[in-house]
């Protein structure tokens, strides 16, 4: 296992994870749900959420979750389904201000450290599970993964930070994520703002092959969101940090800006404000899309710049 | 439809570990040669019948053409049995920046769709004690 790590964000959670380890399964929202980092030979990182506003709800939850290790054991009938009996271990030295947690450790078929932590800030209660494979339990893995962990972000202005599949970015902490898909080169995420407020980050890759018989120009072209007519005349080009941005705004007028206020869904992405950029990010081989959507110009404008930097996107 | 007197087996399953230590082999019935884009597989056609009406007149292909972009093609050619389902993972990550699960959800779809058109079979490591089969 290589010790380089990176850091997972995913819905305000933050934690440095070994590099190899990538989320694989994804349940829920910001409230409850559930997800799984993998390695190439299983799951090894599995956190699971809910919101808890009760001040004991942090031992309440641990000694539930050991004594349904111990009766699902109990269940098995095997007599030596432990090797090692759940135990409590103080992993971690020191939570951050606001956060409690307990951690414990087993083994059975596989080795686990768990832990249960709870933040009274945001009222979330998380359960994480740092599986290996028998006899391969590497504490100090386990301890960094623990120790590095972060709920909620440090106050209600502070951006959110978005980390998986080498891609980063930071998003206002008031916005949500509402859709995401991810494929082998391709990765959409879509995020609801306040009000009217809606921005899709979309990335393909790699860059290298999809702009083979294409330009930038052509390529960001034919990516934009049915409707959206632009010539490449009239798209801004600017450099930052060495690559070629290319954007555009589009304001509706007239009937069409009403009922972009009145509607809903696809009809009114067609009549909202947009302000869109596309760029070819050379150092990841990576091709990005932002899309932010909203009542009027000025507003989309400044979602935009706030929430995506290319510099931290580029980042990972 | 008595196949319950028989007992019939399903295919045992293959472990991560071992499905990582295969070794996917190109067809040998299958030429192809490699391009600036890629590669180009010719795979050849079974032979019909007689061919009846105009049909008769304009003689069936003897193989059909499947392009492959340059990353479709730098696999195939590593399909030689001597690269593991492992060193593709790797080079697909190496060469192409793809994170560890993009290039596992894209290998294995990719040699899925291969061996389904029976254009790979899969040699298992010695001693992994699991039957043959057509997917990795």
């Amino acid at each position: 296992m290589t010790d380089a790590t990176y850091e997972f964000g995913w819905r305000k959670f933050r934690l440095d994870v070994p590099e190899p380890w990538e989320p694989a399964h994804f349940e829920g929202d910001d409230a409850k749900g559930y997800v799984r980092l993998d390695d190439v030979y299983g799951p090894r990182l599995e956190l699971r959420w809910g919101l808890a506003y009760r001040e004991d709800a942090c031992d309440t939850a641990f000694e539930q979750y050991l004594k349904g290790l111990r009766r699902d054991a109990r269940k098995k009938k095997g007599a030596g389904v432990f090797r090692r009996e759940p135990k409590e271990v103080a992993l971690v030295s020191a939570w951050p201000e606001g956060m409690k947690g307990r951690v414990a450790r087993w083994s059975a078929e596989i080795d686990c450290v768990s832990a249960v932590v709870a933040c009274s800030v945001c009222n979330r209660l998380t359960a994480l599970r740092v599986l290996f494979a028998a006899r391969e339990m590497r504490t100090s893995v386990a301890r960094r993964i623990l120790e590095s962990f972060r709920d909620h972000t440090a106050s209600v202005d502070a951006p959110s930070v978005w980390s998986l599949y080498r891609m980063r970015f930071e998003v206002p902490s008031r916005w949500r994520l509402a859709e995401h898909r991810f494929g082998p080169g391709y990765a959409e995420m879509r995020f609801r703002g306040p009000g009217r407020l809606l921005a899709d980050v979309r990335r393909w890759g790699p860059a290298e092959v999809l702009l083979r018989r294409q330009s930038l120009e052509a390529w960001y072209l034919g990516q934009l969101a049915p409707g959206v007519r632009v010539e490449a005349g009239d798209l801004d080009r600017t450099e930052v940090r060495g690559d070629e941005v290319l954007s555009f705004e589009r304001r509706p007028g007239g009937v069409a800006a009403v009922l972009g206020r009145l509607s809903r869904g696809k009809q009114a992405r067609r009549r909202l404000a947009l302000v869109s950029a596309g760029w070819h990010c050379a150092s990841t081989n990576r091709l990005w899309v932002v899309d932010v959507y909203g009542a009027s110009l000025d507003e989309a404008r400044e979602a935009e710049w706030r929430a995506f930097c290319h510099a931290d996107a580029e980042e990972g | 439809m008595f196949g319950w007197i028989r007992g019939s087996k399903k295919a045992e399953a293959v472990d991560r570990a071992t499905s990582l230590a295969t070794r996917p082999v190109r067809n040998r019935l299958v030429k192809w040669e490699t391009t600036e884009e890629g590669a180009v597989l010719h795979v050849p056609l079974k032979k019909m019948g007689r061919a009846k009406g105009f049909a008769a007149f304009r003689p069936a292909p003897e193989s059909k053409d499947i392009v492959l972009d340059e990353i479709g093609g730098g696999l195939w050619a590593r399909c030689d049995g001597e690269h593991t389902t492992a060193d593709l993972l790797g080079w697909m990550r190496d060469r192409w920046q793809f994170s560890y699960r993009e290039a596992e959800q894209g290998l294995t779809h990719y040699l899925r769709t291969l061996a389904k058109r029976g254009l790979v079979a899969f040699a298992l490591p010695e001693g992994s004690g699991a039957r043959r089969h057509g997917e990795a």
